[in-house]
C-alpha cells in the first residue's frame, strides 16, 4: 500500500505555509479568520478577520467587513475596513466603505468612497468625537487629505504627518466647551443651508395645494390679494384638485376684476 | 491553473465554490463545491460536505464527499461521512467511517 503514496495527485504541495490564497476562480461565502497573510484573487463575501496582512489583488473582489493588521487593496472591496496598522489603496483599487486605520496610503488612480478614521489607539475617543458634534469637522479634512496623500508609490510608507494634526484638531473640541460651541455653530449653519432649499420647496408646494396657508411669505408673494384665497378656502374642500380649482379662479379674479366670474363660480360650486 | 491555499491558521466558515484546485491546511466548515482537485493536508480539517472532481485526504474530513472522478484516503487521514465516487482508494492506516458508493 505504500506504493500508493508516491502516486501524488497533480496538486503541487503548497510551497509556503503561512500564506493563504483564494485563487481567481474561487468564491468563498462566509467567514474567514486566521493568523496569517491572506491573498485574495477571487471573491469573498462575508467577513474577514486576520491578524496579518490582507491583500486583495487585482481582480479580487471582497464584499465583506474586513479587519486585519495591514490591508493592501488592488482589487475591489465593498465593506468597512479596519486595520491595526496600515491601509493601502493601490492604483486601480476600488473601495466603498469606511476605513479605520492609523495609517492610510491612497495612491493616485485608486477609487474610494467612505469615511476615514485615522486614530492609532484611541478608537473610543473618535467614537466620542463622533457622538458629539465634531463629525462635520472630522470628516472634511479626510476629503482634503485623500488627494493630498501621496500620488507616488503606493507602497511608500508615509509617516502620515497629516494624521497627527487631524486627530489633535478633533480631540480638543470635546473637553473644552468653547471648542464644541464653535463646532455647534458650524453644524447649525450647515444644517440651515441644507434645510433651506427643502423648506422653500415645501412652502411652494404647500402654497399651490393649500391656498389657506398664509403664514409663509411665499404665499403673500404668489397671491397678492388675500380675500379670494380665504373665499376659496371657505369652500367645502375634500380633495386637492378641488382646492386648486377655486384657488386659481380666485386668483384670476384678483388679477382681472372685470371678468365676471360669479356665474362661473356658482357653476363650479354646483 | 492557479492554486487556492487555505493556510494552517485559517478558519473558513461558509461556502467555497469555484473552478480551481484547492489545498486545505487549515479549517473549512460549511460546504465545498469545486470542479477541480482538492487536497486536504494532514494539518487540514474539513467539516463540510464536499463536491469535487478529485479529492486527496491526508487530514480530517467530517462530512459527505462526492467526487465525480476519484477519492483518495491517505494513510493518516480520518474521514467520517459517506463517500461517493467511481474510483476510491483507501490506503492502509486510513481511518474511515461511513458508506462507500462507487457507482458514481
Amino acid at each position: 500500500m505504500a506504493t500508493l503514496r508516491p502516486k501524488t495527485s497533480s496538486l503541487p504541495s503548497p510551497a509556503i505555509d503561512g500564506t493563504t490564497v483564494i485563487g481567481p476562480a474561487i468564491s468563498v461565502k462566509g467567514r474567514i479568520e486566521g493568523k496569517e497573510q491572506l491573498h485574495i484573487q477571487g471573491r469573498v463575501d462575508g467577513m474577514i478577520r486576520v491578524s496579518e496582512a490582507l491583500v486583495v489583488e487585482p481582480g479580487g473582489i471582497v464584499v465583506a467587513e474586513i479587519s486585519a493588521k495591514d490591508v493592501v487593496i488592488s482589487g475591489t472591496v465593498v465593506g468597512n475596513v479596519a486595520a491595526s496598522n496600515c491601509v493601502t489603496l493601490n492604483p486601480g483599487a476600488k473601495l466603498v466603505g469606511d476605513i479605520r486605520a492609523p495609517r492610510l496610503v491612497l495612491a493616485d488612480g485608486a477609487a474610494f468612497r467612505g469615511n476615514v478614521q485615522m486614530s492609532g489607539e484611541p478608537a473610543r475617543e473618535v467614537e466620542r468625537a463622533r457622538t458629539t458634534a465634531s463629525r462635520p469637522v472630522a470628516s472634511p479634512p479626510v476629503r482634503h487629505g485623500a488627494p493630498r496623500v501621496t500620488p507616488g508609490r503606493a507602497t511608500a510608507r508615509r509617516p502620515t504627518p497629516s494624521a497627527v494634526p487631524r486627530v489633535e484638531a478633533a480631540t480638543p473640541a470635546k473637553p473644552t466647551t468653547s471648542g464644541s460651541r464653535e463646532e455647534d455653530d458650524v453644524t447649525a449653519v450647515i444644517r440651515h443651508q441644507a434645510l433651506t432649499p427643502k423648506g422653500a420647496d415645501g412652502a411652494v408646494k404647500a402654497n399651490r395645494r393649500v391656498p389657506t396657508r398664509t403664514t409663509q411669505p411665499m404665499v403673500l408673494r404668489a397671491q397678492p390679494k388675500q380675500q379670494p384665497v380665504t373665499e376659496a378656502a371657505a369652500n367645502p374642500v375634500t380633495t386637492d384638485s378641488r382646492t386648486e380649482g377655486p384657488a386659481r379662479r380666485a386668483r384670476t379674479e384678483a388679477v382681472h376684476p372685470r371678468i365676471p366670474p360669479r356665474g362661473k363660480r356658482k357653476l363650479a360650486r354646483r | 491553473m492557479a492554486n487556492t491555499v487555505i493556510g494552517s491558521s485559517i478558519v473558513i466558515d461558509g461556502e467555497i465554490t469555484g473552478d480551481e484546485d484547492l489545498v486545505v491546511l487549515g479549517t473549512v466548515k460549511g460546504r465545498i463545491s469545486l470542479r477541480e482537485n482538492i487536497l486536504v493536508e494532514s494539518s487540514g480539517t474539513v467539516e463540510a460536505d464536499i463536491e469535487t472532481a478529485t479529492i486527496t485526504i491526508n487530514g480530517t474530513v467530517t462530512g459527505d464527499v462526492h467526487a465525480s472522478e476519484r477519492i483518495e484516503l491517505r494513510n493518516d487521514c480520518r474521514v467520517v461521512g459517506d463517500i461517493r465516487a467511481p474510483r476510491i482508494l483507501i490506503a492502509d492506516g486510513a481511518s474511515f467511517k461511513g458508506n462507500v458508493d462507487m457507482e458514481g
